[in-house]
């Protein structure tokens, strides 16, 4: 991880002529994917709102309160299968947008990444146990690691918290640089780069 | 990276023996309250989650030492508040698949926040008896209501770093 990212595409050369997908993404596209990956990060705090507000003003039962999504296809919060895709999805997400930060805002999201990284093994290390069939620490079932320092805490909203608290930074970093950082951005995410350097 | 990524993604969604509870990631670990204790031809170890509203409960067994395993015929857990409130709940437990011994598993309900008395009855052909301990029950949820301003706060954060660059962006273009 470094502080200052590869340089991006001067101002001036902006646009899609020439450029790879993952270019695009983190050029002329940055600013609309950022929009459309944060809009899947709001929508997955949303169901935890959704759940809270279930639980605490609308005082159902634990096990009914299963956010928006969870009431129609109880089966995505019963099998983990939402929790482990939206994992990857961060952690996709994180990775293929990084190009279009620079400077600080770069190493921000970075954290969140490698937050977002340690996260994803500790799924590994669950469906490790599975496969293999033997738990970790004599556990009768799987158990991962921040499991055993954090026992009875939601790890889960934890672990999101402790990820969307730097990439918010980087974000804000991201859309309110400063002139330095600003001037080495491939994208429009801090308003139209000519405009801005002018 | 991202090729373990997505096996081990595939790896998930095929299945994988995975059942629902045992992959509960985010839930909290089970912790021992009986350790290795003696009973009949047995070592007997039990586990619990025990959250308010319902709690795992495991019971673990093996051979003694110079014992031949024989997996007993009934597993039962009984619970009770410690208060005396209400009258004992006895479950039964299902065996589950294992390697070694044999692991049975079910699920008690605790209905508030305070000390239960646990009973764990084991009985077959090759001999059994009843272990004995406590349990505290504790919320679900240790951050109580705090969950719902916790996840309030992105709505908030993303909401003012969007009208902050909103305003920047308006300055910077109203520059001559």
């Amino acid at each position: 991880m470094t502080a200052v990212n590869s340089p991006a595409a001067p101002s001036s050369q902006v646009g899609p002529v020439g450029q790879s997908f993952a270019e695009r993404l983190n050029g002329p596209w940055h600013e609309r994917s950022l929009q459309v990956f944060m809009g899947i990060v709001l929508a997955h705090w949303g169901e935890h709102l959704a759940q809270a507000y279930q639980v605490y003003v609308l005082h159902w039962p634990m096990a009914n309160a299963r956010g928006v999504l969870g009431l129609w296809f109880p089966w995505l919060v019963t099998s983990e299968a939402l929790h482990y895709g939206y994992a990857l999805v961060m952690l996709v997400g994180l990775w293929i947008l990084r190009g279009g930060f620079v400077g600080s805002s770069h190493t921000w999201w970075m954290v969140a990444f490698w937050i977002q990284f340690w996260h994803h093994i500790e799924h590994a290390l669950l469906q490790g146990q599975v496969i293999v069939g033997q738990n970790l620490f004599g556990s009768p079932v799987p158990t991962s690691l921040a499991q055993l320092v954090i026992p009875r805490l939601e790890l889960h909203l934890i672990y999101n918290t402790i990820v969307f608290i730097p990439m918010v930074i980087a974000m804000y970093r991201h859309l309110v640089p400063p002139e330095a950082e600003r001037v080495r951005m491939g994208c429009t995410c801090a308003g139209h780069p000519r405009l801005a350097a002018a | 990276m991202f090729g373990l990524a997505v096996a081990a993604f595939a790896v998930h969604m095929s299945g994988a023996g995975a059942h629902p509870h045992e992959m509960a990631a985010h839930r909290g670990a089970p912790s021992r309250i009986i350790a290795s204790q003696r009973i009949g031809p047995y070592v007997a170890s039990v586990w619990t989650d025990p959250e308010v509203g319902s709690g795992p409960m495991y019971v673990v067994l093996e051979a003694a030492d110079g014992q031949t395993f024989t997996p007993p015929s009934a597993v039962r857990v009984g619970i009770a508040p410690v208060s005396g409130r209400l009258p004992e709940v006895v479950h039964d437990a299902h065996a589950e698949p294992v390697r070694r011994g044999a692991r049975f598993m079910t699920t008690v309900a605790f209905d508030r926040a305070e000390r239960w008395t646990l009973r764990v009855l084991i009985g077959g052909s090759a001999g059994g008896g009843q272990l004995t301990s406590q349990v505290e029950a504790t919320p679900n949820v240790a951050a109580g209501p705090f969950v719902l301003v916790l996840s309030l706060l992105p709505f908030l954060a993303v909401t003012g770093v969007w009208w902050r660059a909103a305003v920047v962006r308006r300055r910077t273009v109203a520059l001559p």
